[in-house]
């Protein structure tokens, strides 16, 4: 039933209702069945209001009740963890809840956090260590001992430096190919720069040589 | 009703002013106009209100809960007795009755009559309605059903009550 219907049934009659009331009412029903509908829920309101009225012992005994149960309920009072764990919660909060830690989880391992500590490292390194050695020189000037002209690179004094650019830069290469062709021991590598002046092969000779004296 | 659960007694005094009549009223016409199974069943009501007060959910009205407290208490008596009161025809009634100097005390008599002869739930919506004046919305929630669904059903009540007690059309 309409709430409009219903309001027009509980209030008036069809004579005592207005023209857009009666209108909006004959839509729905005749005017014969309206009137019956009104003095039916007239009469029913009005008997419906009659109740007997309740017992006043009723009460008394309900105070006594809720009394002996409080008590009871003092004496047997659950441990706070029992309590908690009965507390009832709505289910959207747990789910919540449940979301924000599986987040939370996901967050934290995605992202580690990277603590830095200072931390004393201790490097091991070696020095080169040159001696002076004195030695005999040869004074003849034996082709078969001499030792292999040093290789340089200088540019001619017929062209210009920039000019021949490329021959430059193949004469370069060569003269490195060559040096690192000589056979010289590994340690020699470790040198940051190879003595200058001296060619691969002689480098390799004093090297022999410093052996053999130490 | 919070504090009524924490053991406050001069709140469940209260609760009792506010609502012991009207529960009784409601039992009254639920249960076949008896007084004393009324008593007995606000009586039993309100022991659950005291026993069971930590279940109360405080995010409902606490007139919808206790309503549907007594409710299903009442759908529980019916099902208990399996075959509710014999009640005469609803025709014999009026013939047996009706007479020119009727008055409101017979067509309560009919219309409790009547009453008894519908369904639950149309019952239910019809004293809900009528006599405790809730509103759709309550009664809906009560009953657990939508609202268009009591809208209809009181309609259909209405009318089918309007119908039976045709006879004292032209008394009232």
């Amino acid at each position: 039933m309409e709430k409009k219907l219903e309001q027009l049934l509980l209030e008036k009659k069809f004579q005592a209702l207005t023209a857009e009331e009666k209108y909006y009412v004959t839509e729905k029903i005749e005017e014969a069945e309206y009137d019956r509908l009104h003095l039916f829920l007239k009469e029913s309101k009005k008997s419906l209001q009659n109740t007997p009225a309740i017992n006043t012992a009723l009460k008394n005994n309900l105070l006594t009740a809720f009394r002996q149960q409080h008590i009871n309920n003092t004496h047997k009072r659950q441990p706070a963890i029992v309590r908690l764990m009965r507390h009832r919660i709505p289910a959207w909060q747990a789910a919540a809840v449940i979301a924000l830690l599986l987040s939370v989880h996901f967050w934290v391992q995605k992202d580690p956090i990277i603590i830095e500590k200072p931390e004393t490292v201790y490097v091991h390194s070696t020095d080169t260590i040159y001696k002076e050695v004195s030695m005999p020189v040869p004074t003849t000037e034996n082709p078969a001992t001499k030792p292999p002209s040093r290789i340089n690179v200088k540019p001619t004094s017929k062209s210009s430096p920039w000019k021949n650019e490329e021959a430059i830069v193949a004469s370069a290469d060569s003269a490195s190919l060559k040096y690192e062709a000589a056979q010289v021991p590994d340690s020699f590598n470790l040198m940051v720069s190879h003595p200058r002046g001296k060619s691969a092969t002689q480098t390799a000779d004093l090297w022999h040589l410093l052996e053999e004296v130490y | 009703m919070r504090r009524t659960a924490d053991g406050c007694e001069r709140s469940f005094s209260e609760l009792y002013d506010r609502y012991g009549q009207r529960m009784h009223n409601y039992f009254y016409r639920m249960l076949w106009q008896d007084v004393r199974i009324a008593e007995d069943f606000t009586q039993d009501l309100f022991l659950k209100i005291i026993e069971k007060r930590a279940y109360y959910d405080p995010e409902k009205r606490f007139s919808t809960w206790i309503y549907t407290v007594a409710g299903n208490m009442v759908k529980n008596e019916y099902r208990r007795v399996s075959r509710k009161k014999p009640l005469p025809e609803m025709k014999d009634i009026l013939e047996e009755n009706f007479s020119e100097n009727i008055d409101n005390v017979v067509f309560e008599n009919q219309l409790n009559k009547a009453l008894d002869n519908l369904d639950d739930v149309q019952k239910q919506c019809f004293i809900l309605r009528y006599q405790e004046e809730m509103s759709m919305k309550e009664i809906a929630d009560i009953i657990g059903c939508p609202e268009g669904t009591v809208k209809s059903r009181l309609f259909y009540t209405v009318k089918k009550l309007a119908n039976n007690l045709r006879v004292f059309a032209g008394v009232f």
